[in-house]
């Protein structure tokens, strides 16, 4: 069981908050969560209640990076540069460079929206949930869903489409 | 009749992923026929769509598993020795309500600068030997409320949390005014 969800739990954790100790954490206490409730959870419903609690812890650690006046240092943009690149045909150096550059302008764009939308983008985009799925995963009405990602992904485009003008912009004066 | 827009954007990414109704998908369709602006909305959920998808797999540390496991080890442990853990957690929890309430009422009580005498004798250096213990002191309690209200949140679940912060509000909020 821990091993078939695990990298789901601390992918989306890692995402979501850009950072590996965090991701870490919660992932632990995701996982000691579903021990504890055991029994009370049925194999159908796993991947769902582990994604609903993973998705909670986020929230919850957010909220307290803001409330708490402890200073938990900020996410590292870097952190993330660790992943591996994605297969494709193109894997030179600057392919590797842009994908990295790209990557990053993504979670900074992510880092934008509120925990709770951040997290349905993960799971629709990068997790590959139905809709519907992510509604029932987090007992949500469909509709809610939709307009969530309707107005994450206008939000999200804002935000790459700004950094793309300031990428020009920065290539022309350095150009 | 031309479906509204609006109505047809919030079905796009699901058209996109190919996870539409046959009937839904079909009404989007003969929409996108007809309307550019729908079509723009359309090609930009699709790059988000391979921009998001095109993020790499995240892999799980094994220290991460293996610090799972050890946990889970412990807990059985302790409940084997007939320890039970919500009681250790709201002690954990208590204890660091009761330092916050402490340290909340230790910078309440001391005044933000020791009041000035100017007729004792000696004054200078009295005053700024009391302005130091107390700003030391005054930020000791900062850190030690910062302390108490990170540990008491990463303790207890959202439920215990709501009320522990509801008490912690409350103190913080009437902390200072005695100040």
């Amino acid at each position: 069981m821990l091993e078939e969800h695990r990298d789901r739990v601390y992918g989306h954790a890692l995402y979501c908050l850009r950072d590996p100790d965090d991701a870490a954490d919660l992932t632990q206490e995701a996982f000691l969560r579903l021990w504890r409730r055991g029994p009370e959870i049925d194999e159908p419903r796993l991947a769902a209640w582990l994604m609903r609690v993973v998705r909670n812890l986020c929230i919850d650690h957010v909220r307290r990076r803001r409330t708490v006046v402890v200073h938990f240092g900020r996410p590292d943009p870097d952190a993330l540069d660790q992943l591996p690149d994605g297969d494709g045909p193109d894997t030179g150096p600057s392919h590797g460079v842009a994908q990295q550059e790209s990557r990053r302008e993504m979670m900074a764009a992510l880092a934008t929206l509120p925990p709770e939308t951040r997290s349905i983008m993960l799971m629709h985009y990068w997790q590959g949930m139905k809709l519907h799925e992510i509604a029932t995963a987090l007992d949500l009405n469909l509709n809610s869903v939709k307009v969530r990602v309707h107005r994450a992904r206008k939000a999200l485009r804002a935000v790459l489409d700004e950094q793309a003008a300031e990428t020009a912009t920065a290539k022309r004066m350095n150009g | 009749m031309k479906k509204n827009c609006a109505t047809i954007e919030l079905l796009l990414a699901e058209y996109a992923s190919g996870d539409l109704a046959d009937a839904d998908r079909a009404l989007v369709t003969r929409h996108l026929a007809g309307c550019a602006a729908c079509r723009d909305e359309l090609a930009r959920e699709q790059r988000l769509r391979e921009q998001l998808g095109a993020l790499p797999p995240a892999v799980c540390p094994p220290a991460v598993t293996a610090a799972i496991r050890s946990a889970v080890r412990a807990e059985t442990a302790a409940r084997a020795a007939g320890r039970p853990r919500r009681r250790t957690r709201w002690i954990g929890a208590g204890a660091a309500l009761g330092l916050a309430a402490a340290a909340v009422l230790l910078v309440a009580v001391l005044p933000e600068r020791a009041p000035r005498s100017p007729g004792a004798v000696d004054v200078a250096s009295i005053d700024s030997v009391t302005i130091t213990d107390h700003d030391r002191d005054r930020a000791r309690a900062r850190r030690d409320v910062e302390w108490a209200l990170s540990y008491t949140a990463g303790i207890v679940d959202r439920t215990e949390k709501e009320s522990i912060a509801g008490v912690l509000r409350h103190l913080v909020t009437a902390g200072p005014s005695g100040s």
